[in-house]
């Protein structure tokens, strides 16, 4: 028995290619709930268990499976058990996680093993979404990582389809109001039961939860003809309705957002990955848990987070990000998190001359700025092209242009330089970039040209603001 | 749903969310809050006639409208947002505060906790939404024997008055003054409407709705 408990525990990871061999091999009877741990879950506050309850009642009333009193059962001890183990509240969208697990077999496997593979599975792909943070300045809790993928949704609609984002930015419809139980439940709250396994399966083989985020986008974007068509009043109603009804259609979906994820800057996963997936740094108190990998995938995590900057706290993280946009806020810190990753070659006595000689030439900010960027391994350049004041002139004004065409609105651009590269080529990328976007046949600002679109703050951000950033910017133009 | 909050508040009477489409339809906005499993959802789905069998339990928001007429030249297209009890951040906030005309207070008469809530509730209504937004308190399962009844209804009334709200008992399980509720906190907001000439016609919007 042990074994053998071992022997599929090994196979989680596999579990719903098996599960179809299991249903053709395994037949047993629905089982009670046989495991010890799930046995005694049921200890947490009285409240909580009463929340919990209520929420099973309402989950996955379509299927059969969950009309029987058992399978509820397993269903409350499953998530009650979740949450003390991962010291956490309970929250809705744990119930609709769990709950497939058990449809994973015809007579349903109501026992420790459906545990351990929702539990392995909401740790590897939804790993830290439950987590709060104190709010700042309020009393309440945040949902950190929640919002993260939030904002960070809306940061890819912009960069990958502009003009759906203008048009969302139009309605009035930002994520939240739609996307929280794509991120809360993985798809599972509003997906019918063959197609949301099949999306998990297809998710488990994938290995890397980045690409949930990618997900997101896809199935947005390939609803994109209808949501072009839904006038702003229908909005909130019509893209929370979307469903990914088949099979089929998460197929198509799941091969998008592939796609979407190749052709996203490298740099926006770092950021993703540090926002969302990092360990987390509060929670967790039971800690280890076997399902609890380190993404699979090759991706370059690069090991362990190497130094200071990069133990960097979500919550800061965040901050940043809620502030203005990923990318056009703190370049600062986002490069000290993600470029002290993979190709952190500065050694620390490199970086501590390079910072102090940087004070030392206040007056000549290009200085500062070079030698500043030469402190960390690489150096990127990001460039937000919104318009500058989006709600200055209504709706119309800022947002879609006339013919639809998807402009350079909304249209973040990322540029990473390999730190061999100088200081001209890195202003010729800049200059590049803009004109890419000028001759996009956005009305970017009223001059299109590079002079013109740098100076204000908030288009450019380089690493390093210094203080006389016009006059560098124009430097940078005619570089 | 066009959000005009600024440029209309000067002339009209709620800082609220107004879109015109169609001659003279408006499209108002009003949310559900309450705590957890006091009946939102289903008082929601009762209104906008959607068949509901036991609903599931929401995640994030949920949507409904239906269109109800308020005199020959009007109608009103009520938009309902119906959010799951706990509110995880501030965009969150944002998003469904931003634009409302109206806010439905949902407790349940046999929980004496929900009624508790509702002055935190309330407060955050207030902090999140225009000030002069329609509010009405509902007090749902009234299809509870006396027995189970913990908050009685003149305790309803009493916070209901306090605060300058309406005051309904309804069952949404039964289907009982759901109806009435709606409509009373639909019409409250609609009087204020412009009657005789449609002010802010569509002109970006396009039409769907003719």
């Amino acid at each position: 028995m042990k074994a053998n408990e071992r022997r599929r525990k090994g196979k989680i990871d596999q579990l719903l290619d098996d599960c179809e061999v299991r249903n053709r091999l395994v037949s047993r009877g629905a089982c009670g709930i046989k495991d010890r741990k799930l046995a005694e879950a049921l200890v947490g506050s009285r409240e909580e268990q009463q929340a919990i309850l209520q929420d099973v009642t309402r989950t996955r009333t379509d299927s059969p499976v969950f009309g029987d009193e058992k399978a509820r059962q397993w269903l409350q001890r499953s998530v009650s058990l979740y949450c003390r183990e991962r010291g956490l509240r309970y929250s809705q969208g744990l119930t609709h996680l769990a709950a497939p697990w058990a449809l994973i077999t015809d007579p349903p496997c109501l026992d420790g093993f459906s545990y351990r593979c929702f539990r392995s599975f909401v740790d590897r792909f939804a790993p830290n979404i439950f987590s709060t943070a104190q709010e700042e300045a309020g009393g309440g809790t945040t949902l950190v990582v929640l919002e993260a993928h939030l904002v960070l949704l809306e940061q890819l609609l912009r960069f990958h389809d502009p003009a759906l984002a203008a048009h969302m930015d139009k309605c009035f419809v930002s994520p939240a109001a739609y996307a929280t139980p794509w991120f809360v439940t993985l798809f599972a709250s509003q997906t019918p039961a063959p197609a949301l396994l099949h999306l998990w399966r297809l998710m488990l083989e994938y290995g890397d939860p980045v690409l949930h985020q990618f997900l997101s986008l896809a199935w947005l974007v390939s609803n994109r003809l209808v949501l072009m068509e839904t006038p702003p009043d229908d909005m909130p109603a019509t893209v929370s309705g979307l469903r990914l009804r088949s099979a089929g259609v998460v197929d198509d979906v799941f091969r998008a957002a592939v796609a979407l994820r190749e052709s996203t800057p490298r740099l926006f996963c770092d950021v993703l990955r540090r926002a969302c997936f990092a360990e987390d740094q509060e929670g967790d108190g039971g800690g280890s848990c076997e399902g609890r990998g380190a993404p699979a995938g090759g991706e370059q995590q690069s090991g362990p987070p190497a130094g200071g900057p990069a133990a960097e706290p979500r919550v800061s993280l965040l901050q940043g990000l809620r502030a203005e946009g990923v990318l056009s806020v703190d370049a600062d810190q986002v490069a000290e998190i993600l470029l002290a990753g993979p190709s952190s070659t500065a050694a620390p006595g490199t970086t501590t001359t390079t910072a102090a000689a940087a004070p030392t030439s206040p007056a000549t900010g290009d200085d500062g700025w070079r030698s500043g960027s030469g402190r960390i391994g690489g150096r990127f350049v990001l460039v937000d092209c919104r318009p500058p004041a989006p709600g200055g002139e209504g709706p119309a004004g800022g947002g879609m242009r006339a013919g639809g065409e998807a402009a350079g609105d909304g249209r973040v651009m990322w540029r990473r330089i390999r730190p061999a590269e100088s200081f001209g080529r890195e202003a010729a990328a800049v200059a590049e970039v803009l004109r890419e976007v000028g001759a996009g046949g956005d009305a970017l600002h009223a001059a299109a040209t590079a002079e013109a679109a740098l100076p204000p703050s908030r288009q450019l951000r380089l690493r390093r603001q210094p203080p006389s950033s016009g006059s560098r910017a124009r430097r940078l133009a005619r570089a | 749903m066009v959000r005009v909050v600024d440029q209309m508040s000067a002339s009209c009477m709620a800082g609220c969310s107004y879109s015109s489409s169609g001659d003279r339809v408006y499209t108002l906005k009003f949310v559900l809050v309450g705590s957890r499993g006091v009946g939102k959802t289903r008082l929601a789905s009762l209104f906008h006639r959607k068949k509901s069998g036991c609903p599931s339990a929401a995640v994030g928001m949920q949507f409904g409208t239906r269109t109800l007429r308020y005199s020959d030249s009007l109608s009103v297209r009520a938009q309902i947002w119906d959010t799951a009890g706990t509110f995880a951040f501030k965009s969150v906030k944002d998003a469904f505060f931003g634009g409302t005309v109206g806010v439905m207070l949902v407790y349940d008469i046999s929980k004496r906790s929900t009624f508790d809530d509702l002055a935190r509730w309330l407060s955050l209504v207030r902090e999140n939404s225009h000030k002069s937004v329609a509010l009405i308190l509902v007090g749902n399962k009234s299809d509870m024997s006396t027995t189970q009844r913990e908050v009685s209804m003149v305790e309803g009334m009493r916070f209901a008055r306090k605060h300058g709200m309406d005051f309904v008992e309804t069952s949404a399980l039964r289907g009982l003054h759901v109806e009435e509720a709606c409509r009373q906190l639909i019409m409250s907001v609609a009087r204020y409407l412009p009657q005789d000439k449609c002010v802010w016609s569509k002109k970006k919007v396009r039409s769907s709705h003719d």
